[in-house]
């Protein structure tokens, strides 16, 4: 996500020439130097800093970009606030809502900027649904159906990364991308109430990760010597059933052992008047189903256009059929969190979307142990 | 005349099946008035008819097409035979008062279509019908096509453009019979005028793309100006590795667009122009299965698609209702006259194909037809 982000802001002042702040990148830093030297290279950032505090303490930083496995995040977060730096955290931003809250709660003493990584709702596809639901054209919403399915976990020899140890990870495949199907839940359908749901682990043992690993990727496990194996304590699939608040239901499923899915992320959602979806695969279109002549009635394939939030300085060749991609929605968000910065505003997903998103996830694994419905609780005072 | 209407098959290649099906399947529908029956079979292969026909359960076969045409069971024929043993059996069944389904391709070339189109006026000029086997306008997606491009909706026809992609002649063992692939795959011609375009000239290029067998061409293409302005395209393959049925009808006016792939025959893609306001502009995806589309009032509730079949079975619908009322056969049905004119275009491209040059439809008919006919 490191490069992700990277890329994203190196793209910014071509997409944004208008911006009101320009990002310079100045620091980079993580516990693996060869990794950090080479994304200093690749984006220009103009140093390598010993580590996160060097990176916090440094004067010529404003903001700092956190991309660590969740359960390191609270640490670096509340560092980072307290040295009156603004803050964007990578989702999800902690393993639980107290945790999340903890991080909230410091960013507003300190009276910093606090941007939540959630990058989905950002996608031009995505907003333009959000923006049919609010304006009322699908009306009353009754239902979401909802998926993240992948296959990065499916291979029992993919080593025991951090994504499958709770310690770094806080849990598994839920947090990570059922993370996101609460996301875009709650952006385009509203709070979530209750959550029932299950959680399945079919790869109990997996070989440890060579020294080299990164990410997915877990290098060669020759290299730590005789082959050696680990238990992994978080789930590779779960499914919810949820409520929200205004009386509409939602369906989630996400995996990480399904064969063959890369990186499907598919959204339905259906209203009283008509229907909308959106799969990642196709990232640049979205299908509407909306009243209108019996004859020819049926879903219409919409391509994101100039028109639609957010789209016009991502199709950068100046029309819809020419496609943005998955990068375009992190260029989207951080052109938005940017303009917030320059304008002293909050983002328009921050912190409390992470304390809120995490609340739903408390309660989908509550739900998975308990085996009944459980309500979505925040933490005290918000 | 008995109250069965009974039908006479003449051929038993693989369509005689779908042809059976279609008629065997007209029950299901509203009643026609009288039973259609199949009563004979005709074939030249003994033993591929014999089993054919028992295959279908006709008591009556025939290595003779004479016999079938002059049963006296037999009130209709259907001339399903490879295209050479078109004309004859066909005008033999006319001088005899007995209507004829003929598959498409009508007859060998133009002049041979032409004259099968005139035998076909005169016919109907005693009350006797003809049609011709062009069975994707029955696809209920392409009859609804139809309707919305006939009702100005699309605006005026700008461009049309088809496909027709099939790999058969590199895979398995399917042998070539000799046929041609400009007139193998006419219904991508016929669609042209099915939709409301005529043809005005041609320019066509053509390959055999495979080794051996008869010296034919395995695929085209063609670019065609159309009469009142507009551009079309034509394209063919029997030898387009992956595509099983990948046939796409596409029409673009000054109002909107539809288009439509057989591989997916249930739904048609639709653009109304007057849709593009607050972002929500595009395709509609129409799942062509209401009761109130084209042909569907017999069938499914909503939802439940039809298969290729489908066509069969309504083409044999409109032809046998007409028969048994008396009356002609539907607009959307294809007549001889469609077979003359999809001959003339299919001629206009093998002619252009050959020869390396712009052909004008008007070139292809006429005083210079009347002068090179045999």
């Amino acid at each position: 996500m490191a490069g992700a982000h990277s890329t994203a802001l190196a793209n910014l002042p071509h997409l944004y020439p208008g911006l009101a702040r320009r990002p310079r990148l100045v620091a980079v830093a993580d516990v693996n130097a060869t990794l950090a030297n080479a994304l200093a290279t690749r984006f220009g950032y103009e140093r390598v800093a010993e580590d996160a505090e060097a990176v916090i303490a440094a004067a010529d930083i404003d903001l700092v970009v956190v991309c660590l496995p969740p359960a390191l995040n609270r640490e670096v977060v509340l560092a980072a606030a307290s040295a009156g730096k603004h803050v964007v955290c990578e989702k999800p931003m902690a393993e639980s809502a107290e945790n999340a809250a903890i991080m909230l709660r410091a960013c507003q003493t300190a009276g910093v900027f606090h941007g939540l990584g959630a990058g989905y709702r950002w996608s031009p596809a995505v907003r333009a649904i959000g923006h049919l639901i609010r304006d009322g054209e699908l009306g009353t919403i009754r239902s979401m159906r909802a998926s993240f399915m992948l296959d990065y976990g499916a291979d029992p020899n993919v080593p025991l990364l951090w994504r499958f140890r709770r310690s770094l990870s806080g849990g598994g495949i839920a947090i990570d991308t059922g993370y996101h199907l609460v996301d875009c839940a709650r952006f385009l359908v509203g709070e979530i109430e209750a959550v029932q749901a299950l959680t399945a682990t079919f790869i109990t043992e997996r070989p440890l990760p060579g020294a080299d690993a990164v990410g997915n990727r877990g290098g060669d496990p020759a290299q730590t010597g005789p082959l050696r194996s680990g238990s992994v304590d978080v789930e590779d699939a779960a499914a919810a059933l949820v409520t929200f608040e205004g009386g509409a239901y939602g369906v989630f499923e996400t995996s990480r052992v399904a064969i063959g899915k890369r990186i499907s992320l598919q959204i339905e959602v259906h209203g009283s008047r008509g229907s909308a979806e959106w799969d990642l695969e196709r990232p640049d279109e979205f299908r509407v189903c909306l009243p209108g002549d019996p004859f020819t009635f049926g879903f219409r394939r919409v391509l994101v256009n100039p028109g639609h939030p957010g789209a016009n300085e991502l199709l950068i060749g100046g029309t819809d059929g020419t496609s943005i991609g998955w990068l375009g929605q992190e260029c989207a968000m951080w052109a938005e969190f940017l303009t917030a910065i320059a304008a002293g505003r909050p983002g328009s997903a921050d912190f409390s979307d992470g304390v809120r998103d995490s609340a739903v996830l408390d309660a989908w694994y509550a739900a998975a142990e308990r085996g009944s419905r459980t309500a979505v609780v925040l933490p005290a005072g918000l | 005349m008995s109250d069965v209407l009974g039908v006479g098959i003449i051929g038993s290649g693989w369509i005689t099946r779908a042809h059976a099906l279609g008629i065997r399947t007209l029950p299901h529908l509203e009643s026609l008035g009288r039973p259609v029956r199949i009563t004979m079979l005709a074939g030249r292969d003994r033993e591929r008819g014999q089993a054919m026909a028992q295959r279908l359960e006709v008591e009556r076969f025939t290595t003779d097409w004479h016999e079938l045409v002059e049963d006296p069971a037999v009130d209709l024929v259907a001339n399903l035979t490879a295209v050479g043993g078109h004309r004859e059996a066909t005008e033999a069944a006319f001088a005899l008062g007995k209507p004829v389904l003929c598959e498409k391709p009508l007859g060998v070339d133009r002049f041979e279509s032409r004259a099968m189109a005139d035998a076909a006026a005169a016919a109907a000029s005693a009350g006797v019908q003809a049609a011709c086997g062009f069975n994707y306008r029955f696809i209920p997606a392409m009859r609804l096509a139809r309707e919305i491009v006939l009702s100005g909706r699309l605006g005026r026809i700008l461009q049309f453009r088809a496909l027709y992609l099939q790999d058969y002649a590199v895979v398995g063992s399917r042998r070539q019979n000799g046929s041609q692939a400009v007139t193998d795959y006419a219904h991508i011609v016929d669609f042209l005028r099915y939709l409301g375009c005529e043809a005005d000239a041609v320019q066509a290029t053509s390959a055999k793309l495979t080794d051996g067998g008869p010296d034919v061409e395995d695929a085209y293409v063609a670019a065609v100006d159309l009469r009142g302005g507009g551009l079309a395209s034509l394209e063919a393959s029997r030898v387009a590795r992956g595509w099983k049925g990948r046939q796409v009808v596409e029409v673009n006016g000054t109002l909107g667009s539809l288009w439509w792939d057989m591989e997916d025959l249930n739904r048609l893609h639709v653009f109304y122009a007057a849709d593009e306001v607050d972002g929500t502009g595009g395709f509609r995806d129409v799942l062509v299965t209401q009761p109130d589309h084209p042909t569907l009032g017999p069938w499914w509730p909503a939802g439940h698609t039809i298969g290729w079949e489908h066509g069969f079975i309504h083409e044999w619908h409109d032809f046998a209702s007409a028969v048994i009322e008396g009356r002609p056969i539907p607009a959307h049905q294809a007549s001889f006259e469609d077979g003359y004119q999809a001959a003339v275009i299919c001629d206009a491209i093998l002619t252009s194909a050959r020869e390396g040059r712009r052909v004008a439809i008007d070139e292809m008919t006429g005083i210079a037809a009347a002068g090179s006919a045999s």
